[in-house]
């Protein structure tokens, strides 16, 4: 046998072995998915009771809950934040007041806030707990007490969060973003798990996708699924997070995660844990492990639950390349927090989070975007040199896209039996077809992307990159404001 | 390189039976996924049947509801109706009548009227179910339904280990009426989670002629301060002359838990004792019932303490100067002139920033603050 034949042999039972190595990845990540998926089912029931008995619902307007303070970072928001700010305003909470912090805005949205809410300034009255950027001024509104604006110099969303967190009077602090629309009975929702009596640290809520919805006063009035495919994929990608994925860990040991855009959490908590991470890259991940860690290290009982019923709408990019900067600096931040808290992995100590969600984390997200090109790659290369059958990779590839449909049918179907967010059945079928062909092209590219985040943090890119937002509708001015 | 080669056949092997398994697989992915798409086009239509199904069964028994209510149909009638509808939707239909407020007579008839219906009977028994829906059920049927041979279920339920449960059986106090069952959620109060507690705090002030001797007969400065400071917070929550009376001889207990609840607890109590007993708190060594202490001078309009007050706003406590600024804007002209003395000519820059946020605010403002 030549030295050919010997390389081209050992090379085809390299790429076998590997085929059966990634076939067995793939099932056990899929398998976990299952359990996720079954994990959720018991967890949605049990919230779809909560959310749907008048009698708590009637109970959560009374002032027994805790108050609370909305944080609202905004950077060059002068279009919208007028008619965001009264949406928070008018949040149904017994007790909430809203304090935004223009985080250095080089436009109009402090003009636009003194006019609209007749501010004056006052004097820096507020113990500074976290160090942050100066803030320059500090403003009370004459219409609404309740109101609280800071100007202060550029600093990042996480060190205006951290501002907005000294001046917060309340015990609870919700961070929202400013361009967020935030559904009006959210908060009381939200707070459910005070009036379920549990010891709560945090509290994740669902973002759903508002690209296409109607929208007057800074509120969703009708909920649509946008008919361009980029958009409509990621309103199913959303679902899937949020009404499995995290209600799974739910019952397996707790959220990684809870969305920036709309996550309650204990004031005094953050300021022990020395409150939003400047430097980070993705500071809600980071914070959801810190804080974790903290409780777990402080022999504290209290948890991190995610209510599904609670609803903060948000714009989803529309370009491949804002989706591109989006989801790479997610997955960066992903790489980040998995490192710096790597100490935790497979540590008893930290309990499920350490044993169950981190090593998930790592193996089944951030690993598996290298899986999946290696798998790529392989079976082309497999197929070029007969070391796979086309029936093997044919299958192979029916089975990973059948699984992701359907575990993308079934969110559909809880979505369905549960809160019915979309009216029209157009919607839904549109949103099947949209899971139909998220695993052609869409799957593909961010798998791109989030190699992109690996290949960055190898070569210690540490910024957050530029994001551009997309507006959804500018919102009309709210009458009276 | 040799024992790698030797394993190729095996791979080819495995490959044969695993494209076999992942076949199977992918055959039952596809059929459930189908399965699933089906059952999305089709609940949705069964679902738009069903509600409608259900608004109309509920507009059904909503005429002899009303009647009944305005006192002129009969229980038996309602209770007809009701028993036509699907037992989901004449749960929600009594609980409408649980929380309206019905002369007792009337009540009591409607509740033997349903006594007997199966449906009735049926939800009755899921008070001793594993599932917590079904209990809470029960229990809010309860509150229509329940007569004295129901005590023992309703003494297990507001026990239950469920705070919804434990929540909707509260509510059933007022009308069980019954002293041993308040007195078991007055004195269970201290070690329910707070957000309960201050739910059930409602549900006692509903009954509160059976709950002011209980509460009396525990405000005593020898209790343990961790249950005496639940107990003046349900005192506040009553606030019926009396019971602040017993409150306030403990604004000198040595506890701060029980001086913070005590404080709290007098801005409803308007009496020239608790002006005196708040100056004394004001001077507090905890900065939190100086707080509270502030707030409650403002709330009781305590001019003869405009003095105090004053010094409060140089407070080294920010809470305390806040408070006691906002109080001083309560009680009118000379409060605000206090404020505006603090503002141009006092040397405390604490006194004078609070001053000159305070002063800001319109009336409005103060009052919504100041409740806050």
């Amino acid at each position: 046998m030549s030295a050919i034949d010997w390389l081209r042999h050992g090379a085809i039972v390299a790429i076998g072995i590997a085929d059966h190595v990634i076939l067995v990845y793939f099932l056990g990540l899929n398998s976990f998915y299952a359990l996720l998926l079954l994990s959720a089912i018991p967890e949605a029931w049990l919230h779809w009771h909560l959310a749907n008995d008048g009698h708590i619902q009637r109970l959560l307007g009374s002032d027994a809950l805790p108050p609370l303070s909305v944080l609202v970072p905004a950077f060059n928001e002068d279009v919208s934040i007028v008619a965001s700010v009264q949406s928070f305003l008018t949040l149904e909470y017994p007790r909430h007041e809203v304090i935004v912090v223009s985080d250095g805005s080089t436009d109009a949205t402090i003009r636009r806030l003194v006019e609209a809410y007749d501010l004056y300034e006052v004097p820096a009255a507020f113990p500074v707990t976290v160090a942050t950027r100066v803030v320059r001024r500090y403003y009370r509104s004459r219409r609404h007490p309740r109101l609280l604006v800071l100007d202060k110099d550029h600093g990042g969303k996480a060190d205006a969060l951290n501002a907005a967190l000294n001046a917060a009077r309340y015990p609870y602090v919700l961070a929202v973003d400013a361009d967020t629309l935030v559904e009006s009975d959210a908060l009381l929702r939200l707070s459910r798990p005070f009036l379920m009596g549990g010891h709560v640290a945090a509290v994740g809520g669902t973002i759903r996708v508002a690209n296409a919805c109607r929208v007057e006063h800074g509120r969703v009035v009708e909920a649509r699924v946008d008919r361009r495919w980029l958009p409509g994929v990621q309103v199913v990608e959303y679902l899937r997070a949020f009404l499995f994925g995290r209600l799974g860990w739910n019952r397996l040991g707790g959220n990684l995660i809870i969305s920036g855009a709309f996550g309650l959490f204990r004031r005094e908590y953050l300021l022990r844990l020395g409150g939003y991470q400047t430097g980070s890259v993705t500071e809600e991940m980071d914070l959801v492990v810190r804080l974790h860690r903290y409780l777990k290290e402080n022999g504290l009982p209290d948890t991190i639950p995610f209510v599904p019923d609670p609803v903060a709408w948000t714009v989803v990019p529309t370009s491949v390349r804002n989706l591109g900067r989006q989801r790479e600096r997610w997955h960066r931040g992903l790489v980040a927090t998995m490192w710096t808290h790597r100490d935790m992995m497979f540590n008893p100590r930290y309990g499920a989070i350490g044993m169950v969600a981190m090593p998930f984390y790592v193996l089944g997200e951030l690993v598996a975007p290298v899986v999946e090109l290696l798998g790529y790659l392989l079976t082309v290369l497999g197929l070029w040199l007969g070391a796979i059958n086309v029936e093997f990779a044919l299958v192979f590839l029916a089975v990973a896209l059948g699984y992701g449909l359907m575990l993308s049918f079934w969110t559909l179907v809880l979505e369905e039996v549960t809160y019915r967010r979309y009216p029209r059945l157009a919607d839904v079928l549109r949103l099947a077809w949209y899971a139909l062909i998220e695993n052609l092209g869409y799957r593909q590219l961010t798998v791109w992307f989030r190699l992109q985040a690996i290949w960055k943090y190898a070569r210690r890119v540490r910024t957050r990159g530029v994001h551009r937002r997309e507006g959804y509708v500018v919102p009309a001015q709210p009458k009276g404001v | 390189m040799p024992w790698l080669i030797g394993l190729w056949p095996h791979l080819r092997g495995l490959h044969a039976s695993t494209i076999i398994a992942l076949a199977v697989l992918a055959g039952a992915q596809v059929t459930f996924s189908l399965v699933l798409l089906a059952y999305l086009i089709g609940h949705r239509g069964i679902r738009r049947q069903q509600a409608v199904g259900e608004d109309a069964a509920a507009s059904s028994v909503a005429e002899p509801l009303n009647r009944w209510l305005v006192g002129q149909g009969s229980a038996d009638a309602v209770a007809a109706y009701l028993r036509a509808l699907p037992p989901d939707v004449a749960l929600e239909q009594v609980t409408r009548v649980a929380t309206l407020r019905v002369a007792p007579e009337r009540h009591a008839a409607l509740a033997a009227a349903m006594e007997r219906d199966a449906w009735v009977v049926r939800a009755l028994r899921g008070a001793r179910s594993r599932r917590w829906w079904k209990r809470l059920a029960a229990v809010r049927l309860l509150a229509v339904v329940g007569k004295p041979e129901h005590r023992l279920a309703l003494r297990r339920l507001l026990l239950d280990r469920h705070p919804a449960v434990q929540l909707a059986a509260a509510s059933c106090l007022a009308r069980v009426d019954d002293p041993e069952l308040v007195s078991l959620v007055v004195e269970t109060l201290p070690r329910r989670p707070v957000a309960v507690r201050h739910y059930l705090f409602s549900a006692l002030r509903q009954c509160w002629p059976r709950t002011v001797p209980l509460l009396a007969a525990r405000l005593r400065g020898d209790t343990p301060p961790g249950r005496l400071e639940v107990w003046v917070n349900l005192a506040e929550v009553i606030a019926t002359p009396d019971i602040l009376s017993r409150v306030l001889p403990l604004h000198a207990h040595a506890a701060p838990g029980v001086r913070l609840a005590v404080a709290r607890a007098l801005k409803h109590y308007f009496h020239a004792d608790s002006v005196g007993a708040l100056g004394v708190l004001l001077a507090d060594s905890d900065w939190r019932v100086r707080a509270q202490a502030a707030r409650a001078l403002g709330a009781l309009h305590a001019i003869d303490t405009i003095g105090a007050l004053g010094r409060a706003l140089g407070d080294p406590a920010w809470w305390v100067r806040f408070r006691a600024g906002l109080s001083l804007a309560q009680l009118g002209e000379p409060g605000r002139r206090v404020l505006r003395s603090a503002r141009e000519t006092t040397g405390d820059p604490f006194a004078r920033e609070m001053a000159i946020m305070v002063s800001g605010l319109p009336d409005g403002g103060v009052l919504e603050l100041a409740d806050a």
